[in-house]
Parts: structure tokens; C-alpha cells; sequence
């Protein structure tokens, strides 16, 4: 491996009908692209992508919009057992409700509501009724393929969710996927729940990515840090973003919005695409995401989805936000600053930070700095676990909306970093939480 | 006249709209009134004039903080101890009446009625997202609660009897505070003589109306949908990107202001002035719309009613004025609900009385 190819990134965007390919280096300079037909599975995408790439690179960064298109889809998804705690108050709408009927026929859910209640401040006020989890999981064997667990308050006091998925590992076997509804979204049951059930329903195939990025690898000899897109824009490490699926649906359109950015030279800009459809908005570097409850295959949810986003065509013109469009056009030898605009996508994952994001409830009180301060360094630890090198990992983005009729507020604090390049078999022998354990 | 499956959605939609920012997202309580009308049929809509005059009837709010509801849901046992703890045996209420017809607070009237089996009246008390309930007819017209119940998710119960020169916020914000901040509402009984004299009448098909025009804006073109908006009243009155929410209270952290970029006159900005719901529209100085007319916020996307927390940044946004009650368009209305009221150094601005529209 000489120096130079052992720094090079290989940005893989996989969107819409093409498969995008941006090689850089260390400069972060792009140095060859390509554009690929997209093929009939992400094996046969990544398999194309790497085929003809130097052997030594440190990294690879992908990003799909196939869990957004298999949920648009019709095919079947994983069975997800779905198991809410939150009885006997949170019963009044049932799991899955205002689902579309053909939705719910392809994830044969099982679901049941068990008692367990948490209130504002994070207190039990009904405790988990363990032995209804136990016989709801035991009910499910053999007829599930994954796990989703929701409950009340669960961003703030997780504790029910994780007793709930411990028992499911005991009863359904340590292999099943399970998803805990505040490792997905923050806070809203109802958006919060559907969120965790989408994302269980994709575990099967986001396990199957895992593997055959893997295989494919080992066929090729290759060493490098695989990371995926979030829908932020974000990278995270591959072994970690499978976990939640529902985290990356919008990860290709984000890294497309960001790498215009990047092409333009914009930290603030509106992208839009052939000129019509706004496909993003990017503010002091990041991709604005949606406040808004957002909608995949007709089910709502509160995953943070990018604001605008919608057409998937890749970004090939960009307006500044000062209303004054510049208009970049299609053809790239008509400027030198959107050479490789058609790559746009796969040239932003290359030069994308590594990322995580919380949302905590806060109240303008005494003790509130030390609270926020705790909880940033919590998200800092999230992004040094998604992949980013704790040298440089610094929070980037605190945003609070107000809570109506109370007096506290939502906080979202992003924390960001450099990628942190070591190699998959050498990640494999790190464990995240033993090496950087949370505070709990 | 009876309120079927089919007219969940239009509600919902026009419960959005009507609670203009405020009120809580009626998506919550969508799903539990399609599964209470499934299991017990339609529900039975009386006109405020087909109520005999000592008839008993239940209104019905929720009180506390949207996020709350959000978390925690409702579940039949609220609404069966309000019922409880009102009639204390006495036998059903004749009817169920809404108090705020805006967001959750519009739907879940019609599920207590749904699942108390009796019919709603076509009414309410504010019309529109109201912040207390101090802000209803009700008051306007000088009515005291003699009773008034709430109750928690766990089925704990407060009966109040006799609040007379109490502020009923005052007396009762505390209470849900300590109760977890989700809260069943009643004043009970009201009679359907006081409803004559102190609801707004007509007010629930009324949200049906808004919901239906809203419901069907998707896909049409501007100048349709004013054409649309104009069969109740309403006008596009700014459109824009958001592009700052300025907090502007150091104690509530819903007060804010946001900024809106017009897509077309970047140079022009537009200001909403907001706490709980969207309260003033000024465009460079100008003030084109205030409380108590209905201020919405729409994703100009879909066409789809945002809340006061859901309007971020960069989003794309069309303001729309709609005419509040004409009950709060008079001189006591709007001392009671206008913009002094919620501490703005301004006078009430109708919009409809000037050339604003986008």
C-alpha cells in the first residue's frame, strides 16, 4: 500500500436508477467518478463499485435509498412482533393505527399493549408487567422475524424498553433484531412506535447489506472503514447504522444535498433539481431536516427526514439562500465550481462527518446548564460509537423548539467528528460500549 | 344528522386548521375515534335548538401540554371518570358538547360521546385554539362553572364545586401541573338553555366545512385555491421559507417569532408572531392579521395544517387568515381573546379589511 491510495475515500451512492462513484483523496480532491446503471440488488451495485477500486482504500461511504424504496415497495418485509408498555393508560389508539391495511399485511404484525407507564419527569408511575412481556414474546415464536418495542416516555426513561428487549433476547433467542422505539426517534409514542416497527420490518435487509458488503470485501481484499449514510447527511459506521434502518432512508438524497454543497461552496444554500423540485436546504453546513411528522408507505412517524425531499433525483442546480438564483447548469463544462454535480451524492459521503443526534426535554431552570452539558457529552459518546475519531468529535448543533402550554423545551444537539479510519476486522475486536461507555 | 367514519378525516383536517397552531395534533385522537365508531356506530349530531332547556349536558377538553398527550395517549379510563366524578350516579348527560373546537380537542368530544352512547351537540365555545380557559363564550357571556372535574390517565379524580370569582386558569393550572399535565375537563352539568346563550353554535359543522376545503386543496393551482379558501372566508395571506425562529421569552420557551423569506421578493419578510398558537402576521412593519382571527400555517407542500412546533427551519410555508367567530370579533371579544390580551401593544387588525392577499 503506498501513501498516497491508502488515503483515498470511495464515496458509493446508490439512488434512483444510477449508481454514483466518487474516488477522492486525502485533499479531499476528487479524483475519478463514474456513473453506473443501478442493478437489481445492492450486491450487484456494491460488486460494480468495487470492482475496478484501488485496493487499499481507508474508507468506503454508501449511502442507499433502498430502505426508503423497499417500504414504498410491495414485497414483503420482516414479521415484527410489536410490543407497546404502556397500559393501562396509553390504550386509547391501538398499535399500527391509521396504518394503510396493505402496509400491515406485509409485516404480519403480532402486537400487544402490556401495562408499564413513565411520566414527564421520567418517574414509574405503572410498573412493567414482565410476565405479560415474557407471554406476548413467547406467543410470537416462530412467527416473527424481528422485534419492535415502544413505551411511554421512552427517549427519557428507556429502562422499560431495555427490560422489555432483554426478555425478548431470553425468549426469542439472542439473534432476533430487536428495535427499542428511543434508539429511533425522540418524542411523540404514536410517530415514535411506528418508526421502531418500520425500522424492525427492515432489519432482515439491512442484516443481508451487512453481509454481503462483507463478502464483497473479502472478494476484492479490501481493508477499508465502511460507513453509511444517516438521513442528516451524516455518516455512521456500517455494523452500527444496520441496527435501525429506519435511520438511513433518506441517507443518498441527504449526501446528495450536502455534496452540492460542498461542489457550490455553500454552507447556505436551497438545492434544487433540473431547475424545478427543491430537493434540500443545507444551513451552516448541515442539511436542514423537517420538524414536521414525516410519512414512508403511508404510515407516519417522527424520524427526522431532510426538508424537501421527495424527488430523488440527484441535485444539478443550486440557488442561494439570499433568493438571488445562481443557476448551475446540467452541463458541467459550462463551470468549473459543479464539475462532478452528477456525483454529487457519492462525492458529499466522501467528505462527510460522522454523526449523532439526541433529542433531550429541558427546562429553563437552575440546573439546566448542567443537564445540557451532560446530555452533549452523552451525544458525543453516540458519534465517537457511530465511527467518529474522539480527537475531533465536538458538538455542532444545539436547535430547541418550545413546548406549548409548559415551559420546557425540546433540545436536539448534534454531535459531529472526522471519520476515524480503522478497519473492519480491527473495529470487529473493538467493543464500542466497553471502549467509550456511556454515562448512564 | 350523524358523524360517520368518513367524516374523521375532514375533521381532523379542519380541527388542524381551526386550532391555528395550537391545540394539539388531531392525528392522536384520529386513530381512537375510527376504532370507537367502528364498535358503536355513528354518532348522533344535535343542533344546539333540538336541546331541551334543563337538558344535562357534558362538555369535554383535554388540559395539559400536547406533548404529553403525545406520550402518553388517552385511554378510556379518563373519560369514564370525568363521566363519574360529573354525574356521580345521576344517570348519562343528554349530550356531549365541545369546549375548544381545535386540534385533539375537537375529536375527543366525539369519542367520549361515541363511547358513552350519546349524541354531540354542534357547538362549542371558542371556535378556534385557545391558550386558557378563560378564552370561551362561556366567560364572555359571564358564566361560572357550578362544578368542574378533572381527571388523570390513571382515573384520579378532582371535583371542584363552586369556582365563582376564581379564575378558572388560576384555580386549575396548578391542579394540572401536579396531575402529570394531562388532564379530562368538564364544567358539568350545563344546561341546553345556557348553551343558547353561551356556546357558538354551529361550530362543529362548521370545522367539518374548513377540513373538507383543506382536504381538497393538494394538487391545485394558487389561484384555485383562493377560490376555494373564499367559499369560508379565507385568504393566502404570506408565503415563504422559514428562516430563523427567534425565541422571544427568556420564561416561555413557545414564544417565539419566525421569520419567513417570501420565495419570489427575498427582500421581503415576514414576521409571526407566536405563543402556543400563530397570534400576529406582520410583513416589514405592517400588520396584515392578529388574534382572534384564525392564523394557519400550512407545509406549502401538502397543504397540510402545522402546529405552533412543527414549523422549522427551511420549510416552505403559506400563511392563510381565517375570520374568527363573530363573537370574537366584537369589541368585548376581542378584549377577551384580541392581541393586548396575550400582551402585544397592538390593536386587533381584521384582515379581510385589507389588500393583503399574497
Amino acid at each position: 500500500m503506498n501513501e498516497q491510495s491508502g488515503k483515498l475515500h470511495l464515496g458509493i451512492a446508490c439512488q434512483g436508477g444510477t449508481v454514483q462513484l466518487a474516488l477522492v483523496n486525502a485533499a479531499g480532491t476528487l479524483l475519478t467518478s463514474a456513473v453506473l446503471p443501478r442493478m437489481q440488488s445492492f450486491a450487484e451495485d456494491l460488486d460494480g463499485a468495487l470492482r475496478d477500486a484501488p485496493r487499499a482504500l481507508r474508507a468506503i461511504m454508501i449511502a442507499t435509498d433502498s430502505f426508503r424504496d423497499a417500504l414504498n415497495g410491495t414485497s414483503q418485509l420482516a414479521r415484527v412482533a410489536a410490543l407497546r408498555i404502556g397500559g393501562p393508560v396509553s390504550t386509547g389508539v391501538p398499535v399500527l393505527a391509521s396504518w394503510p391495511e396493505s402496509l400491515i399485511h406485509r409485516i404480519s404484525p403480532i402486537t400487544e399493549i402490556v401495562n408499564g407507564v413513565t411520566n414527564e419527569s421520567g418517574e414509574e408511575l405503572v410498573p412493567f408487567d414482565e410476565i405479560a412481556a415474557t407471554r406476548f414474546f413467547e406467543r410470537c415464536a416462530g412467527l416473527v422475524d424481528a422485534v419492535a418495542i415502544s413505551s411511554v416516555f421512552g427517549p427519557l426513561a428507556p429502562d422499560h424498553e431495555r427490560r422489555a428487549a432483554a426478555i425478548a433476547a431470553d425468549v426469542l433467542g439472542d439473534r432476533m433484531p430487536v428495535t427499542m422505539s428511543h434508539s429511533v426517534a425522540g418524542f411523540g409514542l404514536l410517530d415514535r412506535e411506528n418508526a421502531a416497527i418500520l425500522s424492525a420490518a427492515l432489519t432482515p435487509l439491512a442484516a443481508d447489506m451487512l453481509r454481503e458488503t462483507d463478502a464483497a470485501l473479502a472478494r476484492y481484499g479490501l481493508e477499508a472503514e465502511v460507513f453509511l449514510a444517516q438521513n442528516d447527511g451524516t455518516l455512521a459506521v456500517l455494523d452500527l447504522a444496520v441496527a435501525t434502518p429506519i435511520r438511513l432512508l433518506e441517507g443518498a438524497a441527504a449526501a446528495g444535498i450536502f455534496g452540492a454543497g460542498l461542489l457550490a461552496g455553500a454552507k447556505n444554500a436551497v438545492v434544487t433539481s433540473d431547475g424545478l423540485a427543491r430537493t434540500g436546504v443545507l444551513r451552516d453546513g448541515y442539511v436542514v431536516m423537517t420538524a414536521a411528522p414525516t410519512w414512508v408507505a403511508g404510515a407516519r412517524m417522527n424520524v427526522e427526514l431532510p426538508v424537501g425531499t421527495g424527488a430523488a433525483a440527484p441535485p444539478h442546480l443550486l440557488a442561494s439562500n439570499n433568493g438571488a438564483r445562481v443557476s448551475i447548469a446540467t452541463n458541467r463544462s459550462s463551470t468549473d465550481a459543479l464539475q462532478g454535480a452528477e456525483v454529487a451524492a457519492a462525492f458529499g459521503l466522501t467528505l462527510a462527518p460522522v454523526g449523532a443526534t439526541a433529542w433531550i426535554v429541558s427546562e429553563r431552570d437552575d440546573s439546566e446548564h448542567f443537564r445540557l452539558l451532560h446530555a452533549e457529552q452523552q451525544v458525543i459518546e453516540m458519534a465517537i460509537i457511530a465511527g467518529a475519531d474522539p480527537a475531533t468529535v465536538a458538538v455542532s448543533d444545539v436547535d430547541s423548539i418550545g413546548i406549548s402550554h409548559s415551559a420546557k423545551r425540546q433540545v436536539r444537539i448534534r454531535a459531529t467528528g472526522r471519520p476515524m479510519f480503522v478497519s473492519r476486522a480491527d473495529r470487529a475486536a473493538i467493543d464500542p460500549l466497553t471502549s467509550y461507555p456511556l454515562t448512564d | 344528522m350523524h358523524f360517520t367514519l368518513e367524516d374523521i378525516a375532514p375533521m381532523a383536517v379542519g380541527a388542524a386548521v381551526l386550532g391555528a397552531g395550537g391545540g394539539g395534533d388531531s392525528y392522536l385522537t384520529e386513530g381512537m375515534l375510527t376504532e370507537t365508531i367502528k364498535a358503536n356506530g355513528p354518532i348522533e349530531i344535535l343542533s344546539v335548538d333540538a336541546l331541551s332547556p334543563d337538558a344535562a349536558v357534558l362538555p369535554i377538553a383535554l388540559v395539559g401540554a400536547p406533548y404529553v398527550v403525545n406520550e402518553m395517549l388517552v385511554g378510556k379510563p379518563m373519560l369514564e371518570t370525568v363521566l363519574a366524578y360529573s354525574t356521580e350516579g345521576q344517570g348519562a348527560p343528554a349530550a356531549v358538547v365541545t369546549i375548544e373546537m381545535a386540534g385533539l380537542n375537537a375529536l375527543l368530544p366525539l369519542i367520549a360521546a361515541s363511547q358513552f352512547g350519546i349524541p354531540i351537540v354542534d357547538a362549542d365555545f371558542t371556535g378556534r385554539g385557545v391558550p386558557s380557559l378563560e378564552m370561551t363564550s362561556f366567560r364572555l357571556e359571564g358564566g361560572y362553572p357550578e362544578h368542574q372535574v378533572l381527571a388523570d390517565p390513571l382515573g384520579r379524580g378532582v371535583r371542584l364545586t363552586g369556582s365563582q370569582d376564581f379564575s378558572v386558569e388560576m384555580l386549575l393550572r396548578p391542579l394540572v401541573n401536579v396531575m402529570g399535565s394531562l388532564t379530562a375537563y368538564t364544567m358539568y352539568p350545563l344546561r341546553g338553555g345556557q348553551l343558547k346563550d353561551r356556546s357558538l353554535s354551529g361550530t362543529l359543522t362548521h370545522c367539518l366545512e374548513v377540513g373538507r376545503v383543506f382536504q381538497s386543496m393538494p394538487g391545485h393551482t394558487a389561484a384555485e385555491v383562493d377560490e376555494m379558501l373564499g367559499t369560508i372566508a379565507g385568504l393566502r395571506i404570506a408565503t415563504g421559507t422559514v428562516a430563523e425562529r427567534l425565541p422571544q421569552s427568556e420564561i416561555s420557551s413557545s414564544q417565539v417569532a419566525i421569520a419567513l423569506e417570501d420565495d419570489d421578493y427575498p427582500e421581503r419578510l415576514t414576521r409571526i408572531d407566536t405563543k402556543d398558537e400563530f397570534h400576529l402576521v406582520t410583513r416589514d412593519g405592517e400588520l396584515l392579521a392578529t388574534v382572534p382571527d384564525l392564523i394557519v400555517l400550512v407545509d406549502s407542500d401538502t397543504w397540510i395544517p402545522l402546529t405552533v412546533e412543527q414549523v422549522g427551519l427551511g420549510q416552505r410555508v403559506t400563511v392563510i387568515a381565517l375570520p374568527a367567530h363573530s363573537r370574537w370579533r366584537s369589541a368585548r371579544g376581542v378584549q377577551l381573546t384580541g392581541p393586548q390580551a396575550f400582551g402585544y401593544a397592538t390593536d386587533y387588525v381584521p384582515f379581510d379589511h385589507k389588500s393583503v392577499q399574497v
